[in-house]
């Protein structure tokens, strides 16, 4: 999981149109929820995969 | 002469707080076990998670991020939280190679970058290209937040300090309690920075949204004079947005100053916590410095670019009526000078040990640890001088050297994630790797041709030709033999 985790950051860009929703443009909201989104996936893979990442290899 | 927006009680507290540096700094040397190269460069590497990563927060977020990123957001509104997307991406770049990286420090004793690369690829020319390019980064990173700390002392103060006495005096300040104590007192002073950073963020951020409104409420008046903060992203959009994120990864994740801060922690368990608070810290650091200078920017929607770097104090000024703000704008300061002073710093130490480590000793492989942190001691005071020097007389037109330090950085990125990873990767394919990469990046950015070719930084075009160099040379040389 942490190697692939940098594939997330695809999701942040602006891929969504600009309708204002809440004072943010869509896109805006979707970009930060997959930010969101990598930064707990990042959280879970080193709180489980460090000690593998540490030994193997 | 223009009234500050200091008063007196802003003034003294500042002081205080830079006069306590100072304290902490003699604390550090007290504190130090032997003298050794070791003990001054990563504190005897015994940080538990508090002060490792608050130190990790402070560097990381330079006064760039509280004054620059402000500027930014105001200038291209929602498309800036791409920042908030790097800064949490910068901890997925160290998690590529920091779990080794770190095992291997504890049994090698690594102290610089320079020692890793010796030790896993035994190339003398390629350490010294990867010693030669995290120097320049980081001079870089110490002229311009050196530049920065004298803008901001020269404003608070109404021109009482004036340009060059605000750079003179903090880099006094830096530079004797960082030869008193080292990375110990670097990274305490580092604590009470990253301590006065996230406060003062956090207060001005509710101050602002109380006063000025949320988001939400303001949405109507920022659609009419900023109505370019809702166009559709364009194509060109989303291949900045990557190449942004792509060079920020690996760049500043490989900084020499981070690198050393792996190395420094007491054990891994306290590494591994330290990453995962620093992941949420754009939440709590990036994003409120964006919205709030969004809403700045529906308030105050016409300030040029310099003015626009200063649209959190101006918002903040405008509310000395309200009863305490006074003491908001002092924090704000003291956010500002401590974010800026825990990244020269940290990038002050990175260099002498650079330096000492990776030329002198090499140079001088019989000289005692005693003698190894004296001359580091003494190089940080001459490197400082010159630093100041520079930041003092050279122009503001030498800041496009910010921009393209990461894309320099970024090449060495490989070398250092790679070589964790694949033992049997050669360092002659690393090196035409990194050749080919700097000598890609540097004809784009230093020629008439477009630095963005097809709309992506030349510098992450370079690290794909850099990464495309190493797999095609390793293939080739297996396939030969």
């Amino acid at each position: 999981m942490l190697k692939l985790s940098p594939l997330v950051l695809l999701l942040t860009l602006p891929l969504l149109p600009s309708t204002p929703y809440a004072g943010l443009p869509l896109w805006a909201w979707a970009s930060l929820g997959a930010s969101l989104f990598y930064a707990i996936v990042l959280i879970l893979a080193i709180e489980n995969e460090w000690d593998e990442e540490r030994s193997d290899g | 002469m223009d009234k500050g927006l200091l008063d007196t009680q802003g003034i003294i507290f500042l002081l205080l707080y830079l006069v306590s540096l100072i304290g902490i700094g003699i604390v550090g040397l007290l504190r130090s076990k032997e003298s050794s190269m070791q003990d001054f460069y990563l504190g005897g590497t015994g940080f538990g998670v508090t002060v490792l990563f608050l130190t990790m927060y402070a560097t990381q977020y330079s006064g760039n991020s509280l004054i620059g990123f402000a500027g930014s957001a105001y200038r291209n509104g929602w498309f800036f939280l791409v920042s908030v997307t790097f800064m949490i991406a910068i901890v997925g770049g160290y998690m590529l190679y920091a779990p080794k990286l770190y095992l291997l420090s504890q049994k090698h004793r690594f102290i610089t970058i320079g020692d890793y690369i010796r030790h896993r690829y035994d190339h003398r020319l390629l350490t010294n290209i990867i010693v030669f390019i995290g120097i320049l980064a980081l001079s870089n990173y110490m002229l311009t937040n050196l530049k920065a700390i004298g803008y901001i002392l020269e404003y608070v103060t109404g021109g009482t300090v004036g340009f060059a006495e605000g750079i003179i005096a903090m880099a006094i300040i830096m530079v004797i309690y960082e030869t008193l104590g080292g990375m110990r007192s670097v990274a305490w002073t580092d604590a009470i920075q990253g301590i006065l950073l996230l406060a003062g963020v956090l207060i001005i951020f509710s101050v602002i949204w109380v006063q000025y409104g949320s988001i939400s409420s303001n949405e109507v008046l920022l659609l009419q004079v900023k109505a370019d903060f809702f166009r559709e992203p364009l194509l060109t959009d989303k291949i900045k947005w990557l190449s942004i994120v792509v060079m920020i990864f690996f760049g500043i994740s490989v900084y020499p100053q981070a690198v050393q801060r792996i190395y420094a922690a007491k054990d891994a368990k306290t590494l591994k916590r330290s990453f995962q608070l620093m992941i949420i810290m754009p939440l709590l650091t990036t994003l409120p410095l964006i919205i709030i200078a969004i809403i700045g920017a529906a308030h105050f929607p016409d300030l040029d670019k310099n003015s626009s770097e200063q649209i959190i104090l101006l918002m903040l000024s405008k509310l000395t009526h309200i009863e305490g703000m006074q003491y908001v704008i002092t924090l704000f300061v003291a956010a500002a000078v401590a974010a800026i002073m825990s990244t020269v710093d940290s990038a002050m130490l990175a260099i002498a040990s650079l330096f000492t480590q990776d030329i002198y000793h090499q140079h001088n492989p019989e000289a005692s640890q005693k003698r190894l942190t004296l001359v580091g001691k003494l190089f940080s005071w001459i490197l400082m001088a010159v630093m100041v020097y520079l930041a003092i007389s050279l122009p503001s037109t030498i800041w496009w050297l910010i921009q393209i330090k990461l894309e320099i950085l970024c090449q060495i990125a490989p070398a250092v994630m790679l070589g964790v990873h694949f033992k049997e990767l050669r360092s002659s394919s690393i090196l035409y790797g990194l050749l080919f990469g700097l000598g890609f990046t540097l004809l784009f950015l230093l020629s008439p041709l477009p630095d963005r070719p097809f709309g992506f930084h030349a510098g992450v075009l370079g690290l794909l030709l850099n990464s495309i160099i190493i797999t095609t040379h390793h293939r080739l040389k297996n396939v030969l033999q």
